[in-house]
């Protein structure tokens, strides 16, 4: 299912670009505005199999912007997202992500309603894993958060809206400028990898029927979740 | 603009990749084998050998994975060399794995072997077909094929004969220790098979292999040999085996020097023991000849054989029913000079019973050499020899599970009450006796100090319950492991009975050091 959205998703981005207008109109007011998203991230590190049974790593965002300069917005938003799997049918596996950023966009409007744009962000991502261990009295458990990892993304995008001359030239205050839009971006997020060998093991079990002895911890490696991504939002300007 | 945004698209749908469906399948681990300092899976769902090196107080271990054959199973270990023996049906070969360095070395058997005998001094593997052999893809294979192989040797070390079946399957197979013999000795193996054997030179490609057949004395019985028990002397070898239903013991005597071809050098004799015969072993006599002690649990006798000189003699248990004995060697307490004895008695049963026998006094004694002692506390299962003539006897029940024993005399002392043992180790000076224990619903690891008869035990109920325990020595370690190989155990060996957070548990090794 995965595969297939993300392959639909390919080919929109395709016909897309191939059909960019080229007739060039620019808003003249200061934009705030807020999305909200899913992006899924090509993550070819083996490591993502403890946690995925494909190599996307699907999230949701949100984000508000304001526009500090013409075309050119700062972006504060963030991305979370929560994939669950599991090894050889035995283990349950869980990884979460929570991935606050700080973005510049610049972007150029055309005919009123469409915007190709360039962005950039630099990312502080916070993961966490579980990996739960069966057994016939205790449970263990491999789980922890990371202490953060530094990342950046640099994408490029298109986003189409509703000009905002459809809502009439009458209105005022906040709503004054509002019109919906959505976006459809693509780029490349670079980060730290996180160390799942930090993950510490704990176990869940009657202690009052054994003593629990010293658990080992497994050597898992490190998870680096760099790679292409794809994002595709809705937008709400104000 | 286009072209970028096409190439990426591009870009993507190639990338879109599945899990590799390993991930998906549980075909699980083989082991754990504790070899040296390394704790060894075969893990089949990567065709990978993972080599964890634990240290002791180190909760995270070190750890390698190495590739191994497709299908490849342990079928043996060296125990010199600290390697594991792997066969692989698929490539038809034997592989010779070292974990600490990984290295290993390939023998083409090109064949797909399900049954091996490994001999450790010298190093040498027997390889040959059950009579379940193969499997659905198997077009043909040839049951009268056996291979052997040379461990020590780098090249030309697999030397393979095809034996006459006479529509038959191996039942077993046996290799002889070297026979001193010109030319630097001689190797022989005996494959065997329903009413008859096939004797082997393992190692000379020219030597035609000779079936010997089986037949009970004055009967048309099919005769089905039992395990073998070699005696090799210069150019000399000697074979022993029991048959099953058969009260006859069987001798094969080679004149090695005589063996080129054909049957001459094969003498084959029979001696009439008791009925129902099934365990025997080997000693030597007073004048350095060998004989041989049959037990025949149904009928209470043993049998002394003296294959030299044809003589048989029946001697009667009284009180037991005699299924294991062990021969050892201690300084007489009647003439103060190192003679042979044996320690005989039960070990499936409730017999409180044994038997401490003057082997080299029977012949002069006759049945006063058998001395009978009921001083046993319960009934037996296993015995470990502990040096002259003290044993350390193992019981199946009572209050105690262990006793040492002076099998000359028949003083007992029983130690370490309540406590249902298993899975003995010992340290390589045998001084002391580790094991797995257990005693209201919890598991023990125990440590008894056999010269101060003092014990320790550390409770290890948490997680899964253990159904193994190796000692690894030169870590001065206890490994002890559940039945799926799923869960490890690691104790120090000088661990003190309170000091539980000494005692490090490692859940799913499976999936140390993947790297899907």
């Amino acid at each position: 299912m995965t595969r297939t959205l993300c392959k639909m998703a390919v080919v929109l981005v395709g016909v897309l670009g191939i059909s960019l207008p080229t007739q060039a109109h620019e808003e003249d007011f200061t934009e705030i505005n807020v999305m909200i998203g899913s992006s899924s991230t090509l993550v070819s590190d083996g490591a993502f199999d403890y946690f995925s049974n494909d190599d996307w790593l699907g999230s949701g965002y949100l984000a508000a912007e304001v526009e500090v300069y013409q075309g050119l917005l700062l972006q504060l938003g963030i991305l979370m997202s929560e994939t669950r799997s599991d090894l050889f049918g035995e283990f349950d596996t869980m990884l979460r992500l929570r991935e606050p950023r700080l973005a510049l966009r610049y972007g150029y409007t055309f005919m009123d309603f469409v915007r190709p744009y360039a962005s950039i962000a630099a990312t502080y991502a916070f993961l966490g894993a579980e990996i739960d261990l069966w057994d016939d009295h205790v449970t263990g458990r491999e789980d922890g958060w990371g202490d953060g990892e530094l990342g950046g993304r640099i994408s490029a995008g298109c986003e189409v809206f509703i000009p905002r001359r459809v809502f009439g030239s009458k209105r005022t205050g906040f709503f004054g400028d509002f019109t919906l839009g959505m976006a459809l971006e693509v780029g490349y997020a670079l980060t730290q990898p996180f160390e799942l060998n930090d993950l510490q093991h704990g176990m869940d079990g009657d202690f009052s029927k054994a003593p629990p002895l010293t658990p080992g911890q497994l050597d898992l490696g490190e998870l680096d979740r760099s790679g292409l991504f794809i994002s595709f939002d809705l937008r709400f300007y104000f | 603009m286009r072209s970028m945004t096409i190439a990426i698209s591009l870009l993507l749908f190639v990338a879109c990749g599945d899990r590799d469906d390993r991930f998906d399948t549980w075909e699980g681990l083989e082991g754990p084998q504790v070899v040296g300092e390394q704790v060894v899976y075969i893990d089949h769902n990567f065709d990978e050998a993972l080599v964890l090196e634990i240290k002791a107080g180190e909760t995270s271990p070190a750890w390698e994975r190495y590739d191994v054959p497709a299908d490849g199973t342990i079928v043996g270990r060296l125990e010199q060399t600290r390697e594991l023996l792997l066969q692989s049906s698929a490539n038809g070969t034997l592989e010779r794995f070292n974990p600490k360095s990984g290295v290993t070395v390939e023998y083409q058997l090109d064949a797909p072997f399900d049954r091996y005998e490994v001999l450790q001094d010298p190093p040498f593997v027997g390889a040959y077909y059950s009579a379940n052999a193969g499997d659905s893809s198997t077009l043909f294979l040839n049951q009268g094929e056996v291979a052997f192989v040379d461990l020590e040797k780098s090249k030309d070390a697999v030397h393979k004969v095809v034996l006459k079946t006479y529509g038959g399957a191996p039942t077993g197979l046996d290799i002889a220790p070297r026979v001193p013999a010109p030319g630097g000795g001689r190797m022989f193996a005996f494959v065997r098979w329903n009413s008859f054997l096939s004797l082997v030179d393992a190692e000379k490609p020219g030597f035609q292999p000779i079936s010997i057949p089986l037949k009970a004395p004055d009967t048309d019985v099919q005769v089905f040999p039992g395990k073998m028990k070699f005696v090799a002397g210069n150019s000399r070898l000697s074979a022993y085996f029991l048959a099953q239903a058969s009260q006859d013991l069987y001798a094969i005597d080679l004149d090695v020097a005589q063996l080129t071809g054909g049957a001459s050098g094969v003498t084959v004799n029979v001696f009439p023991t008791a009925v129902g015969a099934s365990t025997f072993t080997t000693f030597s006599n007073a004048n350095g000849d060998t004989g041989l002690l049959v037990l025949s649990p149904g009928s209470r006798m043993v049998a002394v054989v003296h294959p030299e000189s044809s003589a048989v003699k029946l001697y009667s248990l009284e009180g037991l029913t005699p299924t294991a004995l062990s021969v050892f060697t201690a300084v007489s307490p009647e003439t103060g000079v190192e003679e042979e004895f044996a320690f005989i008695y039960n070990d499936s049963g409730s017999n409180k019973s044994y038997y401490y026998v003057e082997l080299h006094r029977i012949a002069e004694k006759k049945s006063k050499a058998f001395h009978r002692y009921t001083t046993l506390p319960a009934g037996v299962r296993k015995v470990y020899m502990q040096g002259d003539d003290s044993f350390l006897v193992m019981h199946s029940s009572g209050s105690s599970p262990m006793s040492f024993v002076t099998a000359s005399n028949g003083s007992v002392e029983s130690v370490g009450g309540g406590l249902t043992v298993s899975h003995e180790q010992f340290s390589p000076d045998g001084n002391d006796m580790y094991a797995l224990a257990q005693k209201g619903g919890k598991t023990y690891v125990v440590a008894y100090d056999l010269e101060d008869r003092s014990a320790r035990d550390i409770e290890v109920t948490f997680g899964n319950p253990p159904s193994g325990l190796v000692h690894m020595a030169d870590a001065g370690l206890l490994v002890a492991y559940d039945g799926s190989g799923q869960t490890l155990t690691v104790i120090p060996d000088d661990f003190d009975s309170d000091s539980v957070d000494s005692v490090v548990q490692f859940f799913a090794p499976t999936l140390v050091g993947l790297e899907p």
